[in-house]
C-alpha cells in the first residue's frame, strides 16, 4: 500500500518499486481516511499481510490518526508500516517508533537503495517479491 | 618596691589595660575613642605625648610612607597632630628610627644620645627628652607604631611598664586586625550585593520543605513573579509554592530532594503562575549546602525568567518543522523525479548538476532542523 496525498509521490514510489523488480500488488491510497476504508472493507483482512509506505503530512487524516485508530482494530498485527515522509525532523522519527506497527522511517525520496533495504529486513523481507 | 606610688602605678597600668580592652572591642567606630584611650595610658604610665602612626604608600611617589594619625599630649605639651611636617614622611627617611621598628623591635631612645642628628633634632624640636616606640604589626605586616614621649624626664622604662605596654600594643592589633577584617567583608558583602542585584534572574536561600520556605529572595523577585519579596520570605503572606503552577510542585520537590541527597547541583524547568495570573516559564539552578556533619542548612540558586527563550524556541521549531515538512516535500519529488531520470543517460550532467543543487538544498533543511533539536523544551 502506497498512502500519500501527492500523485507525483505515488508516482515516484511505484517507479521505485518496479526498478526494484517488486511484483507485489500495489493499492495506492490518498490519506488515512481512504486507507481505513480501504482496511475495514478488506473481505480477508485476517489473514492478509498489509505493507504500509506511508506519509505522515495529509489531508483529513495523517499518518499518527491512522495509527491510532487502526490500534484496536483486530487486524492490527497485519499492519506493517514504513514512515515514508520529507521530514527530517528527529521528533517525527522519535513519534514514529512509538508504534509497534512502525518497522522503519526512510526519508523522501524513496529510491531503489531503500528497497534494497527492506529486502533485508526481517520485518519485511517476507513479504516483498522480487 | 613598698613604695605605694609603684602599687598606685601598677593598679593604673592594670586597670588602663582592661578600659583600653573593653572600649577597643566594644565599638566599631574605635578611630574615635583611641584618643581618650591613649589618654587613659598617658596618664597610667605618666608620659606626655601617646601617637599612633600609619604607615601607607606615598601618595605621589608610592614609597612606603608614614603619617601621624591620632595623638593624645598632657596639658601644657604642644600638639604635633597639625605639623604637616610629621605627614607622608618616607620610612627610609629616618632609617635609625624605623630600622628598629620593621625588625619587630622596640625604639627606646634617650633623645640627647642619639647618634642620628637629624633625628636627634627633630626630636628635641618637640622638646622630646625620652622616647619609646612600639611596632605595630596587623596580618604579619608592617603596619605603623605608637610612640610615648617624655617631655619632663630621660626615662628608662620598666619591666612593668615594658609589659603593660607591649599587652597593649598586641590588643590594639587585634582590633585593628579585626577591624580590618570587618572592612573586607563589608566590602566582599557589598560587592555580592551588587552582584546579586545585578543579575538578570532571581537569587534565593530557602529551605527543603513542602513550601520551599523562602529565606531570601533577590529583588528580581518582585520583577518577575509580581509579588513582594517580603510576603514571601518566611511564608509571611504566601509561600514559594503557591506561586509554582500546582501540577508542577510535587515534581520539582521531589527532583531537589534527590539532587540533595545526591549532593549534585539541580536544574529544573517548571511554570510559574505570576501576581497578575499568567504563567511563565523559569528555569531554576540550585545546590544544597551543608554543614561540618553533611546536614543539610538550606537551598541557593537562581531563578531565571525563561517564558520569552522559550517562546523563541518554539517559533525556531515551527520554523524547523515548516523546513522539514513543507520546504522539503517539494525538494524531495525533485529528487526522487531526478533520480528517475537518471536512468535516461542524454545530457546526464545536467541532471548531475540538478542533483548536486537539490543534495545542498537537502543539507542546508537537515542542518537546520539538526541545530533545533538541541534546544530542549519543557
Amino acid at each position: 500500500m502506497i498512502i500519500d496525498d501527492s500523485n507525483i509521490v505515488t508516482m515516484l514510489h511505484q517507479a521505485t518499486l518496479e526498478r526494484s523488480k517488486i511484483k507485489n500488488t500495489v493499492k495506492i491510497l490518498d490519506d488515512g481516511d481512504t486507507t481505513l476504508e480501504y482496511l475495514e472493507s478488506h473481505p480477508n483482512h485476517h489473514n492478509t499481510k498489509f505493507l504500509f509506505l506511508l506519509d505522515i503530512n495529509m489531508p483529513v487524516m495523517n499518518a499518527w490518526d491512522l495509527l491510532d485508530e487502526i490500534q484496536n482494530k483486530s487486524y492490527v498485527d497485519n499492519c506493517i508500516v514504513i514512515i515514508v515522509s520529507s521530514s527530517v525532523d528527529q521528533s517525527d522519527k522519535d513519534k514514529s517508533f512509538t508504534y509497534k506497527q512502525v518497522v522503519d522511517y526512510i526519508e523522501k525520496p524513496f529510491l531503489p537503495v531503500h528497497v534494497e533495504r527492506l529486502k533485508e529486513m526481517e520485518e519485511t523481507k517476507n513479504l516483498l517479491r522480487f | 618596691m613598698n613604695n605605694p606610688n609603684y602599687f598606685h602605678h601598677k593598679k593604673n597600668l592594670i586597670n588602663a589595660s582592661a578600659e583600653f580592652v573593653n572600649t577597643l572591642h566594644s565599638e566599631n567606630d574605635w578611630i574615635s575613642i583611641i584618643e581618650d584611650i591613649f589618654g587613659i595610658i598617658g596618664k597610667a604610665t605618666n608620659v606626655d605625648r601617646v601617637y599612633y602612626w600609619k604607615n601607607h604608600p606615598h601618595p605621589e611617589t608610592g614609597e612606603p610612607s608614614t603619617s601621624q594619625v591620632i595623638e593624645w599630649i598632657a596639658g601644657g605639651i604642644k600638639p604635633e597632630i597639625n605639623n604637616p611636617e610629621l605627614q607622608n614622611i618616607p620610612l627610609e627617611a629616618f632609617q635609625a628610627f624605623t630600622g628598629p621598628l620593621k625588625n619587630s623591635k622596640e625604639f627606646d631612645a634617650i633623645v640627647r644620645e642619639i647618634k642620628d642628628e637629624d633625628l636627634r633634632n627633630i626630636l628635641a624640636e618637640q622638646d622630646i627628652k625620652s622616647i619609646l616606640v612600639l611596632p605595630v604589626f596587623v596580618e604579619q605586616e608592617f603596619h605603623g607604631f605608637i610612640g610615648f614621649d617624655d617631655c619632663k624626664s630621660e626615662r628608662k622604662w620598666n619591666e612593668e611598664e615594658y609589659n603593660f605596654l607591649r599587652t597593649t600594643i598586641g590588643n590594639f592589633e587585634s582590633v585593628v586586625e579585626k577591624n580590618q577584617q570587618y572592612k573586607k567583608l563589608e566590602e566582599s558583602n557589598i560587592q555580592l550585593n551588587m552582584l546579586i542585584d545585578n543579575i538578570p534572574g532571581i537569587t534565593f536561600r530557602c529551605k527543603l520543605d513542602k513550601f520551599f520556605t523562602m529565606q531570601f529572595l533577590s529583588k528580581e523577585f518582585e520583577k518577575i513573579t509580581g509579588y513582594r519579596s517580603v510576603d514571601v520570605v518566611d511564608n509571611k503572606r504566601l509561600a514559594y509554592s503557591d506561586i509554582i503552577h500546582p501540577e508542577e510542585r510535587t515534581l520539582i520537590h521531589e527532583k531537589l530532594t534527590k539532587s540533595v541527597a545526591d549532593k549534585r547541583q539541580c536544574a529544573i524547568q517548571y511554570r510559574i503562575i505570576d501576581s497578575k495570573d499568567r504563567t511563565k516559564y523559569v528555569e531554576s539552578i540550585c545546590q544544597g549546602v551543608f554543614d561540618d556533619t553533611g546536614k543539610l542548612q538550606y537551598i541557593n540558586g537562581v531563578i531565571f525568567d525563561i517564558s520569552k527563550l522559550r517562546m523563541q524556541n518554539k517559533r525556531l521549531k515551527d520554523i524547523a518543522w515548516k523546513q522539514s515538512h513543507i520546504v522539503r516535500a517539494p525538494l524531495s519529488r525533485l529528487m526522487g523525479l531526478a533520480h528517475l531520470l537518471e536512468v535516461e543517460p542524454s545530457q546526464n550532467y545536467l541532471l548531475q548538476e540538478i542533483l548536486n543543487a537539490a543534495d545542498e538544498l537537502d543539507d542546508i533543511i537537515r542542518d537546520i532542523s539538526a541545530k533545533t533539536e538541541i534546544i530542549n523544551e519543557i
